[in-house]
């Protein structure tokens, strides 16, 4: 599904990082750890289209990610990757629902109401479906965020940092709903963390040093 | 969903920043309509009620007030005139037309003015209904005049002794509505007119004892052939004269012979005028630039608005981003926010124009008996409508170029931390 080969990337004036290839396997979540500074988050931004490697690949499908650029990588990004950042960021003015209607909007795709509904019903929150972000609970915004994440039904299903900031047992529960949300949605996932605790529930691991 | 939707959206989530840029817009705009409309608007009904009249004569005064009594009918006239020394102007050769004019009474403010037919025909009045006046005491109205006082044809009124409306009412002779004329936008359409006999005959009655009483009789007999003036009005008076003369040779010489020759004044209008529009100017001229001013700061209100929200809201921007929306979908969102609050201002602004000018009419009309038109658009509100639009667009220009280079990893490992 994801094939990354001799990922390379340096910061003006830092020195460069060199990621392991990575290579994600369908039904098969991966786990990306690292401390502080192993490029962790870099390597999730590479990942996600956000950055461009200097050298290396990053294959999704058929298509690869370092050679797009401009109009055809956000589209890319929006239509095949999904991302759920640490904490969960969204477009105030818009309801819960015209949050997730908005996936589909920027990357061009046709409005798709129904799995709007379809996505906060299974992931518990279809009741604010109308309300405004900011009402919600953290967990209740991380769930929403999650949704949106996989409205455009991503192959790729990214998470930043999903459970560093939870107590044990919400740390458990939210590597189960991104493990369902991912299956759901026939994406891959991987998670990146530096949070330890993750470690025994994931076969495939990568650690960056 | 739709940008335009987002962007409207994106406003509205910030009611007052968004209120503060739309209020400034307004108040800028609203003035400069209100100005453009009230400089058209008087030009408009100076210019429409003085065309074909370069003179008016009448008694030694302000010249000022005597085009204001004379022609537009919202001054005090200046006193009255002989009717023998005005008759002078009229064979005089330089004279193209003339038009005699004597101020009676008035009713419920409107101003009854004895004068012949050839003043109803200066202005292209046409009869609507009825007929011309043929006695004394028979009145045509103008179409204002009828329609506010609810005078039809055959109706009586009692005027009122001069131009107040609380005036002595002369009850022993009532007036009579033979006609009314249609309307033509023009000081017509607020007077009472009737004969100069009319005028003339009712204060003969008033005062008895005075030495018009004389050639009372004298004068009924002659009253029959259309209210036309006659050498044997000698001693009457009227209050001023208007003008046409054949030539502007003629203002080389006419106003200074009537000015100095005889006990009369004569007042040139396009001098009068210009001098009136030029103590105009200098108001208008002052608001304008302070209307300016207040467009050129809600500019910098809305630079401002959109910036700091921007700021505000990198981190959605940059989500959005993440979500597919290319630099170029956040720039136009960005411009469109600016667009849609010119836009609102701008509508708001004109339509708080029209609310003004429909007090500032709904004023004059008490005090002068004048109406505006307020309802229509001038060709400059289009250009303010576009420049305020454009202006928004400025404004907004440069928070929408630094949304559009949004850097997207940067702007994320930034709210992240």
């Amino acid at each position: 599904m994801l094939q990354t080969t001799a990922l390379q990337f340096s910061y003006a004036g830092s020195r460069a990082f060199h990621f392991p290839d990575i290579a994600t396997q369908k039904g098969s979540p991966l786990l990306v750890l690292g401390e502080s500074g192993t490029g962790k988050t870099t390597l999730l931004h590479l990942l996600g289209g956000l950055l461009r490697p200097q050298s290396g690949s990053i294959r999704i499908g058929d298509t690869d990610l370092a050679k797009l650029s401009g109009r055809s990588l956000d589209q890319f990004r929006g239509q095949n990757i999904g991302i759920v950042f640490q904490q969960p960021h969204f477009v105030e003015a818009l309801s819960v629902k015209e949050n997730l209607l908005l996936a589909n909007y920027l990357p061009g795709k046709k409005l798709d109401p129904s799995r709007a509904e379809d996505l906060l019903q299974k992931l518990g929150v279809s009741s604010s479906s109308a309300k405004s972000t900011n009402r919600l609970s953290v967990g209740e915004q991380q769930r929403v965020a999650i949704a949106r994440a996989l409205m455009n039904k991503p192959r790729i299903l990214l998470a930043d940092e999903p459970s560093s900031a939870l107590d044990d047992k919400h740390c458990e529960a939210v590597v189960a709903l991104l493990r369902e949300a991912a299956e759901l949605a026939g994406a891959s996932l991987i998670i990146v963390t530096h949070d330890n605790r993750l470690k025994s529930q994931f076969d495939h691991q990568i650690h960056l040093t | 969903m739709s940008l335009a939707r987002l962007s409207w959206k994106n406003l509205w989530a910030r009611p007052w920043a968004t209120m503060i840029s739309l209020l400034l817009l307004l108040l800028g705009v609203s003035i400069i309509s209100l100005l453009l409309q009230l400089n058209e608007q008087l030009d408009d009904q100076f210019k429409k009620n003085i065309r074909g009249i370069d003179l008016v004569v009448g008694a030694k005064g302000s010249p000022l007030q005597l085009i204001l009594s004379a022609v537009y009918h919202i001054d005090n006239p200046t006193g009255n005139i002989p009717l023998k020394e005005a008759r002078i102007l009229q064979k005089n050769p330089l004279v193209e037309s003339w038009i005699p004019m004597a101020y009676g009474d008035n009713y419920k403010g409107y101003r009854i003015l004895g004068t012949d037919w050839s003043y109803v025909e200066h202005y292209e009045g046409m009869l609507r209904e009825g007929a011309a006046w043929e006695e004394p005491f028979e009145t045509v109205l103008g179409a204002t005049a009828a329609e506010r006082l609810g005078l039809g044809v055959g109706d009586e009124f009692f005027g009122a002794h001069g131009n107040v409306a609380e005036g002595e009412v002369h009850e022993e002779h009532p007036y009579l509505v033979t006609g009314i004329l249609s309307k033509t936008e023009t000081a017509l359409d607020q007077l009472i007119l009737t004969s100069l006999n009319s005028v003339w005959d009712i204060h003969d009655h008033e005062e008895p004892a005075t030495a018009d009483s004389a050639h009372d009789d004298h004068e009924h007999d002659h009253e029959h052939e259309e209210g036309d003036i006659h050498d044997d009005d000698e001693d009457r008076d009227i209050t001023a004269v208007l003008i046409k003369w054949r030539n502007p040779m003629a203002m080389m010489t006419l106003p200074r012979f009537i000015n100095q020759e005889t006990s009369m004044q004569a007042a040139v209008t396009a001098i009068e005028i210009n001098r009136l529009f030029d103590l105009f100017a200098v108001g208008i001229t002052t608001l304008r630039g302070i209307a300016m001013a207040i467009v050129f700061i809600s500019a910098i209100s809305v630079f401002f608005s959109l910036y700091n929200s921007l700021r505000g809201r990198a981190y959605e921007l940059a989500l959005m981003r993440t979500m597919g929306a290319g630099g170029n979908t956040l720039l136009l969102m960005v411009l469109l926010e600016g667009f849609w609050l010119a836009l609102l201002g701008a509508l708001a602004g004109l339509v708080l124009s029209r609310v003004g000018m429909a007090i500032l009419s709904s004023l004059a009309e008490d005090a002068y008996r004048y109406e505006f038109v307020w309802w229509n658009l001038l060709p400059e509100e289009g250009i303010l409508f576009i420049g305020t639009l454009v202006v928004g667009l400025i404004a907004a220009a440069i928070p929408a170029w630094s949304a559009y280079r949004t850097d997207i990893s940067e702007t994320l490992r930034g709210g992240a931390s």
